[in-house]
């Protein structure tokens, strides 16, 4: 059985190797190919829930929950516009 | 008028077959011009007339319209928002649950979440629970968390947060969206990871070549140890004023090899024992993988969809009451815990069939395996079979069905089978 220090110090490295892939994901960009709203949104919500519909909330709606959900899904930024452009064009 | 007068004329002197004099001809002939010249005056004031009457009839209509356009306008003045955004949103839900050996029992909830987000990179969330407990209504601070977009990548937040351990916690535990009518033990109250954190976290997502990663870390006030009560040794996060100062540290990251997969690990460990008690020494570490895999198939007509989650817990040995006070000690036991689920489901999403194409069966088995020696030693196994219909896309109606088998050590086991219902709506 792993002690305590062994997981502080199995803990630290997880860190570490968190911040060097936030690094990294700095650096990395938007990489992805680009892929169309629909296919973004349909990836992105469908991995936890249904589909809303956009027309169940505003634009102004969509923007705040769009932020909501980037947060709670680690969604990138990209990913982000990407989603709420859709909904509001979608609405 | 004028015109016919002048053709009855003609058509008089024609009947009267009599010679016409010049000087008639001539007389006439005048007369005909005036009548004619007094005609094209009177189209010309009839013309006017109407034109005045057009005139003022559009002006009339246009006044009506800007009266109108004026009351639209005030209207909408009064009802335009702010530069912030604020939104309500949530779920609610009613059940019932039949299972042996307990009272069968209606349950119901409600959950509303706030999103008020003052500027396109500050958002401020909180989510209360509103739940029944025996004779009481209670009310919970699920999470009230202030996060800010750093960047692209980074999103800082502080507050009360859902723990990001795993995903079932932060992602799927919310009645619309969790398939099954309750959750995995390892993930429920007397589970293994706290539900919340108090305290500050990182977090954000990046796009590497076609995969995707993301990642959560963070600290905060560490779980409470039960000490007092036979449920001695399970933490739980009701720790809101912490009694310690060293924090819980935490994280996970997120790995997505293809945008239908998801594979995750996280890790926590913290000291959770009381400064200033025999337990204040106690530490805790827990770590567990995660996955995901969600895909809508042509060749299957539908979405098929996996979810898991495992977590391993280990907790500082320690005596527990001591002197036998509380009644259930001394107990000193190796307190290693661990539970995870599995669950597969499958909705024919692209059937024709209104009512086909809503339903979706579930099946998931989960498991919680608690120390031996511990006062509550029960190791639950259940297999749970479902079946939803979805009346909306966060509306669901789900009937569950439930083989839980409870076993302790030297004892015989149990069981707590039974059927679940539960109705539940996302807004």
């Amino acid at each position: 059985m792993l002690k305590y220090q062994d997981f502080r110090l199995g803990a630290g490295c997880f860190l570490a190797a968190a911040i060097v892939a936030l690094a990294l994901g700095g650096c990395a960009g938007e990489g992805a190919p680009r892929k169309g709203a629909a296919q973004v949104w349909a990836e992105n919500c469908n991995r936890c829930h249904n589909y809303r519909p956009p027309g169940e909330f505003s634009d102004a709606q969509w923007e705040v929950i769009g932020h909501h959900m980037r947060v709670r899904a680690n969604l990138t930024a990209k990913e982000h516009q990407t989603i709420v452009e859709f909904l509001k064009a979608s609405n | 008028m004028a015109l016919v007068a002048v053709l009855s004329m003609a058509a008089y002197s024609q009947d009267t077959a009599a010679p016409v004099t010049r000087e008639e001809f001539e007389r006439q002939k005048k007369e005909l011009e005036s009548l004619k010249a007094k005609m094209a005056e009177l189209q010309d004031k009839k013309k006017e007339d109407d034109k005045k009457k057009d005139d003022q009839d559009l002006q009339s209509q246009i006044d009506e319209l800007e009266k109108r356009l004026k009351a639209v306008k005030d209207k909408t003045e009064e009802q335009k928002p702010g530069w912030t955004k604020f939104v309500i949103t949530g779920f609610g839900f009613a059940g019932f649950e039949a299972l042996h050996g307990t009272k069968s029992t209606f349950t119901a909830g409600f959950n509303p979440v706030f999103l008020w987000e003052p500027t396109d990179r500050l958002l401020f969330e909180a989510e209360l629970e509103v739940g029944l407990e025996n004779t009481d209504t209670t009310v919970a601070l699920e999470y009230a968390t202030i996060s800010y977009l750093l960047n692209d990548n980074v999103t800082i937040g502080v507050g009360r947060f859902l723990t990001p351990f795993g995903t079932f916690n932060e992602r799927l535990h919310q009645a619309w969206i969790n398939k099954l009518p309750d959750k995995p033990f390892a993930f429920d109250d007397g589970g293994i990871p706290p539900e919340g954190t108090i305290g500050i976290e990182i977090r954000g997502g990046f796009a590497l070549g076609e995969t995707k990663m993301n990642y959560s870390v963070y600290a905060g006030n560490s779980p409470r140890l039960e000490t007092d009560t036979t449920e001695a040794g399970i933490l739980f996060d009701d720790n809101l004023t912490d009694l310690k100062d060293r924090k819980t540290v935490g994280a996970r990251i997120g790995f997505l090899p293809l945008p239908a997969i998801e594979i995750g690990y996280s890790v926590l460990t913290g000291r959770v024992g009381d400064a200033g008690t025999s337990f204040s020494d106690v530490n805790t570490v827990m770590h567990g993988p995660d996955l995901a895999y969600v895909r809508e198939s042509e060749l299957l007509e539908g979405t098929i969809s996996v979810f898991g989650q495992w977590v391993w817990s280990s907790v500082t040995r320690a005596t527990y009451d001591p002197a036998g006070t509380f009644g259930f000690g001394p107990v000193n036991f190796p307190n290693h815990r661990s539970g995870g689920y599995i669950q597969v489901s499958y909705r024919p999403s692209k059937l024709e069939t209104p009512f086909l194409k809503n339903l979706e069966p579930v099946i998931r088995f989960d498991v919680l395996h608690r120390p031996n020696q511990a006062p509550d030693p029960v190791d639950d196994r259940r297999w749970t079979l479902g079946l939803d219909y979805w009346i909306t896309p966060s509306t669901v109606v789900k009937l569950a069905y439930e083989w839980d088998k409870k076993d302790v050590p030297g004892g015989s086991a149990t069981n707590a089978n039974g059927v679940v219902v539960q109705f539940a709506i996302g807004f």
